[in-house]
């Protein structure tokens, strides 16, 4: 019986087995071509590191962000008789490629671009604000980029909870906020926690929005990689940096990850 | 429950602000003049023109469908094929397995794209049609599995049985129930492939050549050289195109897909 | 659909000491049965008692570990289940969700390669049996749960199998549709003379419609026989207790009434063979008790009387009017005769 089901499941374990050899040809590559030297290195490079913690504020703020935006949207659509509508707006740009996501935003902050063409224009400022090619404008970028798979993972949770519970929180005398702190936000921390993991992994290894909105100045660590091999052509140390990438990745996600399934453990027991 | 009007707000705002970048986008794109400006100055065709009258940006949007549509049909395939298999094995086996096909989704595609292009390269495939849709097969794997896998599971098992009982052989089974039960995920697994593919720019830009190019990754080459309004015009095409994408979603599947989706993946193993 | 033949030629089932054991659980154990063409059979059991697991086994969704299954003569053994020419009728009906009703019933027929026409036919005259002509272009979803029995009915049925086997089908309706139902099956079954196999856990509902019943337990056929004969001669104490309500006494019970049952049995004295107050004068067995409860139902009054602290209270089911003035609380005298009383072994 199970000869069968191989052959079935053949197809998909070549992709998986190529991948594995990708990845871990890039792991083995960094090590016999560059060696350990290479990371120390790396690691004593004033301006390796300050894109390595230039990439770990972004991402984590742009993680940041992202929640605390996106749970008041989840909710608003959570109780919204158009749901519908609502999620069109919402998930359509998620399906629009990312660099014309990003290109919208170079249209919007540039020196002349929307916004500050339109507060000039209602005399709010007198010279323009230069937001792009600024950390800050990698940030607004990233978290509009991100923000639908932030709202999608928590509404989906909101949407999963039994009515009942709020009821039964009210009827036990407990307010409104109360009833949002004590029952709907814990049970909604599963998919807080999985949309944050989410959106922190992507983060970090963005090219495209930082790249175009941060510029070639204050790179973050993908596009770093990305220059590493396209202009300056070094493979090695590009390959190493990509390690790297893989290792903070690592670092960031995982406790999220494992967190995220502790706490559905503990709420599924019920 | 009500919401309270802080809440309200924020949501009202961000459901403003998600859609504006493309917005402008599309405003952008009929600027008469080499200007990207919002509003714009006046009307015109121009850049739409001359999208269409160019060989090159054809040939790119050209070569994006096509491994789009290959890489939608082959990665559902493959994920219709792996969801059989598993879908009545061991239950610590399906587990592993599930990891090994959902892995992509962990790594940022930044370390990703610099592996393929070092396995690509091994391979002497890299910068050519083979190696991009390969690529995009692998990255496609996981958003083509998910649905078919939710939906094979909500099946009822005693429908085999009932086929088997009255006189189907395991072929004819799968063939007059289990198919037709599992078009509603296999329709998602096409559209999620066809969209990701698509849209795919953060590892493509590493595996593009001198004779192939998608086109995201063209819009990011002429954008980072010189930034007019034909990028916006191609930028509105796509936009229009997705608009129509996510409306035939709701129409075929309906939008809840995206949450169901979400919600099954997270609690399943990964 | 053939005409029906005044006998049935098919479906003559034989279990020979089958069993099936799942880790340490023996779900069924060396059960022998004996079938005739054209029986309505009953498998009678609490939940777990393995009537099921025998009823997939028969499917050939399990196989027995040991043993073996005939029908007509031939060894089911290996026979995958779709070539077994054995229905089934799921708990959960199993409809395809995908289908019409017409096709639905259609299925089986198809798969056998039956000209376009001549199915049309066939259905058409499956459905008119089970009386759902009308609806033959319907969705499943769109049927009440009544008339969807009727085309899990008609889609076993319309291929004519040696043996039609039922796992719990009606549990799941209301009373009224089930009692409705009950009878349908049994005209049916009545008219397509197949084998029919019905698994169930209420006992009345077994009794009402089986000629034969076989009543499980852990695994074990405990008794084979028709209804009367399970009723007034239980093999079993198990069989005693399950099927209709029953006082199960030991010697030392009995001695108080005078009475002695056969070496290393019980006696089995069914309620309505009890007697009260006056009306127990003249019987060979009497005792005097305090009554405990009187429930009315319709034209019969069931009494509970407690003849001593430690031993259960007995349950005498008389007619309504022969109560008189007693009332809980009252002393009264319990009688019994016990030439028609059943025995049971002691075990």
């Amino acid at each position: 019986m199970k000869a069968g089901r191989l052959a079935l499941f053949a197809p998909m374990a070549v992709l998986i087995t190529a991948f594995a050899v990708a990845i871990g040809g890039l792991i083995w590559g960094s090590f016999t071509r560059g060696g350990v030297g290479l990371y120390v290195d790396l690691l004593s490079d004033q301006v390796v590191l300050r894109v390595l913690w230039r990439t770990v504020w972004i991402s984590a703020l742009t993680t940041l962000f992202c929640v605390v935006l996106a749970y008041p949207l989840a909710l608003f659509l959570a109780r919204s008789k158009h749901r519908n509508l609502w999620l069109i707006l919402v998930i359509s740009p998620w399906l629009v490629s990312i660099v014309v996501r990003t290109f919208g935003w170079m249209v919007l902050l540039g020196v002349r671009g929307v916004m500050n063409t339109a507060l000039r224009d209602l005399g709010l400022i007198d010279a323009p604000i230069r937001i792009l090619f600024t950390p800050t404008a990698v940030l607004i970028g990233l978290t509009h980029v991100f923000l639908p798979f932030v709202v999608i993972a928590i509404l989906s949770s909101l949407l999963q909870q039994d009515r009942r519970l709020e009821e039964a929180s009210r009827i036990l005398g407990g307010t409104r906020w109360q009833t949002f702190r004590r029952v709907t936000l814990p049970l909604s921390m599963p998919g807080v926690i999985g949309g944050a993991s989410l959106v922190l992994l992507m983060a970090t290894g963005a090219i495209v929005t930082p790249l175009l909105l941060g510029g070639l100045r204050d790179r973050m660590l993908g596009t770093q990689i990305y220059t590493e091999i396209f202009q300056v052509f070094n493979f090695e140390r590009a390959t190493a940096m990509a390690v790297m990438l893989l290792v903070i990745a690592l670092v960031l996600v995982a406790p999220l990850r494992l967190l995220e399934a502790r706490i559905r453990q503990a709420q599924e027991g019920v | 429950m009500g919401l309270s009007p802080a809440t309200r707000i924020i949501a009202i705002l961000l459901l403003i602000l998600l859609p504006a970048p493309l917005i402008i986008v599309i405003g952008a794109s009929f600027s008469p003049r080499a200007v990207l400006a919002f509003p714009p100055p006046g009307f015109s065709w121009r850049w739409y023109l001359e999208f269409l009258g160019s060989p090159a940006w054809l040939a790119a949007f050209g070569q994006s469908a096509i491994i789009a549509v290959v890489a939608a049909v082959v990665t559902t395939v493959i994920a219709v094929l792996a969801a059989l298999a598993l879908d009545r094995a061991p239950a610590r086996l399906r587990s592993a397995a599930e990891t090994a096909i959902l892995a992509p989704l962990l790594f940022p595609h930044a370390a990703i794209g610099i592996a393929f292009l070092g396995w690509l390269s091994m391979l002497e495939l890299n910068g050519g049609f083979i190696g991009v849709l390969m690529a995009h097969l692998i990255l496609c794997a996981p958003f083509a599995y998910r649905p078919v896998a939710v939906s094979l599971r909500q099946i009822d098992r005693s429908l085999t049985e009932a086929a088997t009982i009255l006189g189907a052989e395991p072929r004819q089974a799968l063939t007059r129930v289990v198919l037709p039960l599992l078009r509603p995920g296999i329709a998602a697994s096409l559209l999620f492939s066809f969209i990701i593919s698509f849209d795919e720019v953060t590892v493509t830009m590493f595996l593009i050549g001198p004779e192939f190019t998608t086109l995201p990754v063209s819009i990011y080459t002429h954008i980072h050289d010189s930034a007019d309004p034909v990028v916006a015009a191609i930028s509105s095409v796509l936009i229009l195109l997705t608009a129509g994408l996510v409306l035939l979603i709701d129409r075929l599947v309906g939008l809840r897909i995206f949450i169901d989706i979400e919600e099954e993946g997270r609690q399943a193993p990964a | 659909m053939a005409p029906m033949p005044s006998a049935a030629t098919k479906g003559r089932l034989r279990l020979d000491r089958i069993t099936k054991t799942f880790g340490a659980l023996r779900a069924v154990d060396g059960v022998n049965l004996d079938i005739e063409a054209g029986e309505f059979i009953a498998f009678l059991g609490p939940s777990g008692c393995g009537k099921t697991t025998l009823l997939r086994i028969i499917a050939g969704f399990e196989a027995a570990d040991s043993g073996h299954a005939t029908l007509d003569g031939r060894e089911l053994g290996t026979l995958p289940p779709n070539r077994r020419d054995v229905g089934l009728v799921f708990q959960n009906l199993a409809l395809f969700p995908h289908l019409s009703v017409a096709q639905n019933v259609a299925f089986g027929l198809e798969l056998r390669g039956h000209a376009k026409d001549a199915i049309a036919r066939e259905v058409a005259q499956a459905l008119a049996l089970v009386e759902l002509g009308a609806l033959s272009g319907r969705r499943i979803q769109q049927l009440s749960g009544g008339q969807r029995q009727r085309v899990a009915l008609a889609r076993a049925l319309v291929l004519e199998p040696a043996v039609l086997l039922l796992d719990e089908p009606l549990s799941a309706l209301d009373l009224k549709l089930r009692r409705q139902l009950q009878q349908e099956l049994k005209a049916l079954q009545r008219r397509t003379r197949t084998t029919f196999v019905f698994v169930t856990h209420d006992q009345e509902e077994a009794l009402s419609m089986a000629d034969r019943v076989a009543v499980f337990n852990h695994g074990k056929l405990e008794q084979f026989g028709s209804p009367r004969d399970l009723y007034q001669r239980p093999a079993s104490r198990f069989v005693a207790d399950f099927v209709g309500e029953a006082n199960i006494r030991d010697a030392a019970q009995l001695a108080a009434f005078g009475v002695a049952p056969p070496p290393r049995s019980l006696l089995v004295i069914r309620p309505e063979d009890c007697a009260v107050g006056a009306a127990a004068d003249g019987l060979p067995a009497r005792r005097e008790g305090v009554i405990e409860t009187i429930d009315y139902i319709g034209p019969h009054a069931r009494l509970r009387i407690g003849l001593d602290e430690v031993a259960e209270p007995w349950v005498a089911l008389v007619h309504g009017g022969a109560v008189g003035d007693l009332a809980p609380g009252a002393r009264t005298v319990l009688g019994f005769d016990p030439a028609r009383a059943a025995s049971v072994p002691a075990a």
